[in-house]
């Protein structure tokens, strides 16, 4: 009887986590709760005999899923204002009835069931005498090999994958982006075609990844700034291609000698800007 | 104490779990907060598998917990780095933002 009342705690605790996950609004409380009900199930897992399994629980669930969810979550900012009152439509509320209907089959299919498949040779006092972590390993080394080796390709995969979609597609958006020194224009971006990217340099004053530069009104000191601190740049990628890049220079700004010379030490290309107002 | 509790408690638990999860894949429209209601209707299947295999006395089940496991990890971490790219692009999280495939 113990052993069932604190089944029925844990499984309150596990009940009431599932269902503040889904009712919170803030993301990062959710995750939180998702925390708890994955803590419960590794309860459950060694009430079950399957120590491994509860271990395994709290270090991939808890360790590693949770946290990439609050890392993600934090990277993005990712709450909606989703409002309770507005989930309680009429949509919704059949959602929940489908839900219902769902757990009612489920649990009749349960009760109404007597226990199917044949029994296994693992028995407690097996577990007791050899352990259980030699037992599962035993079965994982010999049976199951095969999808064993798979599960590492699947990791391998999964991880050169990630990489690659957190990495490859950065600069995708746009084909070009240009970064433009004119103390006239008051936006910070301006978007002429649909894949170039005007960008006012003086409001943002750091790097970023531009395909080149425009000066079109901008001081000395200005000018000496930006190539102070493209000299600077640390990141390998962006420096490798500040020596191809264009520069076009309105001759209206008027540039001193010593400025156009450090902008032709900077940049590969430094020209007069022809046709004002019109996009290279 | 672990022997008193019936199969059929576990069994129950898991199908509560598991439709709380997808009631959340339904009702939520964060991506975030569904990819978390999917991973709880997987850990409801997880407990099922468990509990069978010990009342089955086999281990096959704590296998197919354990696959099931790593799957989910590396489907998280791919899961997450799409959203993260989805979010670059159109600076939202809401599932219904995500329908440029739709005919």
């Amino acid at each position: 009887m113990p052993g069932q009342i604190f089944f029925l705690i844990v499984a309150a605790i596990s009940v009431i986590s599932a269902l503040g996950v889904i009712f919170n609004r803030s993301v990062v409380h959710s995750a939180l709760f998702l925390l708890v009900n994955f803590g419960t199930l590794a309860v459950f897992y060694f009430m079950l005999n399957a120590q491994f399994l509860g271990v395994a629980q709290i270090l991939v669930y808890a360790g590693a899923i949770v946290v990439l969810f609050l890392f993600v979550e934090m990277l993005i900012g990712s709450d909606l204002g989703e409002k309770v009152d507005t989930w309680l439509n009429g949509r919704n509320l059949l959602l929940i009835a489908l839900g219902l209907v769902l757990l009612t089959v489920v649990g009749t299919a349960v009760f109404e069931n007597t226990i199917f498949g044949a029994a296994g040779n693992t028995t407690v006092e097996v577990v007791d005498e050899f352990g259980q972590t030699q037992v599962i390993a035993a079965s994982l080394f010999t049976d199951f090999v095969l999808p064993f080796q798979l599960v590492a390709v699947l990791l391998s995969v999964g991880v050169v994958g990630v990489v690659w979609l957190a990495q490859h597609q950065q600069r995708q958006r746009f084909r070009r982006i240009i970064a433009v020194l004119d103390s006239t224009w008051a936006e910070e971006t301006q978007r002429p075609g649909p894949d170039l990217l005007r960008v006012n340099w003086l409001r943002r004053k750091t790097l970023f990844d531009f395909d080149q530069v425009e000066i079109i009104q901008a001081t000395d000191p200005q000018v000496a700034e930006l190539v102070a601190m493209v000299e600077h740049d640390t990141d390998s990628w962006r420096r490798s291609r500040y020596r191809q890049m264009r520069c076009l220079v309105d001759p209206d700004c008027k540039l001193s000698e010593d400025t156009v010379q450090m902008l032709r030490h900077t940049f590969g290309e430094v020209k007069n800007l022809v046709n004002k107002g019109v996009v290279a | 104490m672990i022997g008193e509790v019936p199969l059929s408690y576990y069994l129950l638990l898991s199908a509560i779990l598991f439709a709380i999860g997808a009631g959340g894949v339904l009702i939520r429209r964060n991506v975030i907060i569904v990819l978390m209601c999917v991973e709880m209707m997987m850990n409801a299947v997880n407990l099922t598998f468990i509990a069978f295999s010990r009342y089955l006395d086999s281990t096959t089940g704590q296998i197919f917990v354990f696959m099931i496991m790593a799957v989910a990890a590396v489907e998280v971490a791919v899961g997450l780095a799409l959203l993260v790219e989805l979010n670059r692009h159109k600076a939202s999280v809401n599932i219904n933002d995500f329908n440029s495939l739709k005919g």
